[in-house]
């Protein structure tokens, strides 16, 4: 009797689970919808024709940064101008991308969005997850419902890069085409104090512009900077002494300039099978080189912000795109806002010539899978990419434009800065180098990764190849002191075998 | 009345039983009223996120939605290679056992020891008492960064040796010894984080000192009487007499070692082994990243919660039904 009570209080429990689950099978799964026919029913719901007299709202949502604010504010002020009818609300977030993730389950659970945004700021490589969590609206669609409007003034290798599985998924703000930013006032003491060192606005082409150093030039110059660094007894300007830094900063998290650095070297991260190649001889060159110069103390591999040092007057070269002016300039407790002494040269090829490549990309804006404005949305990513617009934010001082008439334009505002925003860079060099920001333009290049790994695979492959390029920096792999030595490079190649198998594990496990 | 009765009492009519039972039901919603709150509260907080996991782990949910239902979650968190989750899985659980048991044991016996030393009635005991227990009322994230920035460790290079150490790797260069990876090196990271446990010794002496106090002092003269000396007293009595604390102490030790998770805010998962294996991805802080990490797989993630549970479940049971060398009262 009991067992018979034990039984069936077994298979009721087992009722109400199955009960439950096709319950929520039904209140829950919902196949998913073709991707045109989800786009068909959205476009319904927006007005192509709206003009300037359009009412609305719109609802927008940054990185809660400094730097983001000055870019929003000056593209939203630009807008409220022509679209005076559309009330902007704008917030920050600390954790953009996790906090829209989760939000969006939220509103989805529910399917009240209204507290969502309509457009998100975003940056390139935070695309693929936010399209795995259909938070991101393919504009694309937009792009080709809307007759008065196409990208092709827009710079190509952004819109490519703001593709992922075949749909553009974000509208870019910018063209950030990595430089090197120096800071003018070392150079000038070394050169006092008696050391051989070039500054980097002293290696000019044949027509007289600054031109990119080559690997030999830029070593010599670091080099000797950082010989000057250890040796020099004059404090900066926060009175702290020059030794306790390095002479090149740089970003060892940041793909972008890494790829670009690999590129140099002729090294193929992904090679076209798809597969991991990170063992081959010029990879390994990259890394002996790398390694060496970290060793020494002349780079200072930085596995956070990309230009403490820099800023701080603790290294005298960083590589930075334009996108963070605002950071490198403002002085805060860290920081002594180099600016004055601030100067650009193009970014030196570390590599081989023959194979020089800048890294670039963008970051931009996207709109939201289920924004509840999609109109005034559109209208705002439209908008971004106008010249007064783009005008307007490179006032800031964040940003090269991504509108191709703008690169080149010797009165575009990026180029005029000190004049447009004197507040903020009255104080900027007069002979400051715009041009290393656009500097052959022809080698600039996107990460390649995309090209060659899965859609799923690609943000962790991403994270994977960054920690490969912070780990090998670390000076974990030299042996006895020595950089050069066999033992040096037999643990760099270790090292990248283990990389690869784990990469590779990784491209097949999201295949 | 019962007397008429032989001291039977009368079946109630049905009558009477309704009433009674209108009755007990009338008093029974006064106390509903009171505990509403509270019900409203475990329903919606948490019977109701517990039922919508476990649907979960049987769907492709990523917070935005389903499109398909099945065991397919735990069919991967099953399958090997490089497509199924249980190489990482198992790696997880092993560093999690290894530990919830390393520190468990290490804890219990030094606060135990600890407890024995200051169990005494000198002078000035309240005060290293007090002293043994500061440390806990720090936050538990403010000690992290704090063990974090002590132990911290960078490869020297011959124009910077100093740079990237740590205070304890400061004084080891200083005192001519090699510095040590700590929390750098994954064949470290697990031992650092240990001892850095270490710091809350004060938490469980305080309760051996409240479990050593519940002893009858009786025993102990009876003891003396009989001749007995420290550690006779100390094996035979004081150990016997504090098993229940220390179960008590295992099975909470048990189920709060399995389920860490503290450290992934101030350590992450960890350096990495020459296998690629975090050092540090203990099991609950897989299961975030799985969540919430590039993947959005928060399916999976409910199913490998699930795992967790039954694990907890199952390991909790054995100690209970293993508990026979727990001493209650007199035995």
């Amino acid at each position: 009797m009991k067992i018979r009570k034990k039984i069936v209080a077994f298979l009721a429990v087992c009722l109400c689970f199955a009960t439950s689950l096709s319950l929520f099978g039904g209140c829950f799964v919902k196949a998913k919808k073709p991707l045109d026919e989800e786009m068909e029913a959205v476009l319904k719901n927006v007005d192509f024709n709206a003009g300037l007299n359009y009412k609305g709202k719109l609802n927008i949502l940054v990185v809660d940064m400094q730097d983001h604010w000055d870019v929003i504010n000056a593209f939203v002020d630009d807008f409220k101008q022509k679209y005076a009818g559309i009330e902007v609300t704008v917030k920050g977030s600390d954790s953009l991308v996790s906090q829209v993730i989760t939000d969006h389950g939220a509103a989805t659970l529910t399917g009240k969005y209204g507290d969502m945004p309509d457009v998100i700021w975003i940056a390139n490589e935070d695309i693929p997850q936010m399209v795995n969590a259909d938070a991101v609206m393919p504009i694309d669609y937009f792009d080709a419902a809307d007759e008065n409007w196409d990208t092709n003034k827009l710079v190509p290798a952004m819109v490519k890069d703001c593709y992922f599985d075949e749909h553009m998924y974000m509208m870019p703000r910018d063209y950030n085409q990595i430089a090197m930013l120096y800071n003018k006032k070392m150079f000038a003491l070394a050169k006092q104090e008696g050391y051989n060192v070039k500054s980097p606005d002293e290696f000019k082409d044949a027509d007289g512009n600054i031109r990119a150093m080559n690997r030999e030039e830029f070593t010599q110059v670091a080099k000797e900077m950082n010989k000057w660094m250890l040796e020099t007894k004059l404090k900066n300007s926060n009175d702290a002494s020059y030794n306790s830094g390095s002479a090149v900063e740089l970003k060892g998290s940041w793909l972008s300039l890494m790829s670009g650095i690999a590129a140099n070297f002729g090294a193929d991260l992904i090679g076209e099978s798809g597969t991991a190649t990170l063992t081959s001889d010029a990879t390994v060159e990259m890394f002996k080189y790398l390694v060496e110069m970290v060793y020494n103390g002349v780079f200072y591999a930085n596995s956070q912000n990309g230009y403490d040092k820099f800023a701080a007057e603790q290294a005298a070269m960083c590589f930075e795109s334009r996108a963070c002016l605002t950071a490198v300039t403002t002085k805060n407790n860290a920081r002594n806002g180099v600016y004055a002494d601030l100067a650009a040269a193009p970014m030196p090829c570390l590599g081989n010539e023959d194979n020089y490549v800048v890294g670039t990309g963008c970051s931009g804006y996207a709109m939201y899978r289920k924004a509840q404005h999609p109109t005034e949305a559109w209208l705002f990513l439209k908008n971004l990419v106008k010249e007064d617009a783009q005008n307007a934010f490179c006032g800031s001082g964040n940003g090269v434009p991504v509108l191709s008439s703008l690169l080149n334009d010797s009165e575009a505002v990026w180029r005029n800065i000190k004049t447009e925003n004197p507040t903020k860079f009255g104080n900027l060099d007069e002979n400051f180098c715009h041009d290393a920001f656009v500097y052959r333009t022809d080698r600039a290049a996107t990460i390649g990764l995309k090209n060659n790994v899965p859609f799923k695979a690609y943000a962790k492959v991403c994270q994977s190849m960054s920690s490969v390029f912070l780990q090998l920096m670390d000076n974990s792999v030299v042996a006895n002191g020595d950089p050069t030595s066999e033992s040096t490079v037999q643990n760099i190649k270790n090292k990248l075998r283990g990389f690869r198998n784990d990469i590779n594990n990784l491209i097949k496990a999201n295949s | 009345m019962d007397y008429q009765y032989n001291g039977v009492l009368p079946p109630l009519s049905k009558e009477r039983k309704r009433k009674r039972r209108l009755r007990r039901l009338r008093d029974d919603l006064k106390s509903y009223v009171f505990l509403l709150p509270f019900i409203v509260g475990a329903l919606v907080f948490t019977a109701y996120p517990i039922i919508m996991s476990l649907l979960f782990s049987f769907s492709d949910w990523n917070g935005g939605g389903a499109t398909q239902m099945g065991i397919f979650n735990y069919v991967e968190l099953f399958t090997r290679g490089a497509t199924g989750k249980f190489d990482f899985m198992i790696h997880s659980f092993g560093i999690t056992f290894l530990f919830t048991i390393v520190s468990t044991v290490v804890n219990l016996v030094l606060s135990y020891v600890l407890a024995l030393f200051l169990y005494n009635k000198i002078k000035g005991i309240r005060i290293i008492r007090v002293l043994c227990y500061l440390p806990c009322l720090i936050p538990g994230l403010a000690s992290m960064y704090l063990w974090k920035d002590v132990f911290q460790y960078a490869t020297p290079s011959p124009l910077h040796p100093y740079q990237g150490l740590g205070l304890f790797n400061v004084w080891l260069k200083n005192l001519g010894l090699p510095t040590a990876t700590f929390f750098s090196s994954a064949s470290t990271a697990m031992a650092s984080l240990i001892i850095s446990g270490l710091w809350n010794l004060g938490g469980g002496m305080i309760m051996w000192l409240a479990a050593f106090g519940n002893i009858s002092p009786e025993y102990y003269e009876a003891a003396k009487i009989d001749g007995a000396g420290y550690f006779r007293r100390l094996f035979s009595i004081t150990l016997p007499l504090s098993t229940p604390i220390l179960f008590y102490n295992m099975v909470v030790s048990l189920i709060a070692g399995l389920q860490v998770f503290g450290t992934m805010a101030a350590y992450g998962v960890g350096p990495s082994d020459k296998h690629g294996r975090a050092s540090l991805n203990f099991i609950a802080v897989y299961i975030y990243m799985t969540a919430f990490g590039t993947d959005s797989a928060q399916g999976l993630a409910c199913a490998m919660s699930w795992l967790l549970f039954v694990v907890i479940g199952a390991l909790t049971l054995i100690m209970f039904k293993t508990g026979g060398w727990v001493k209650y009262g007199d035995e």
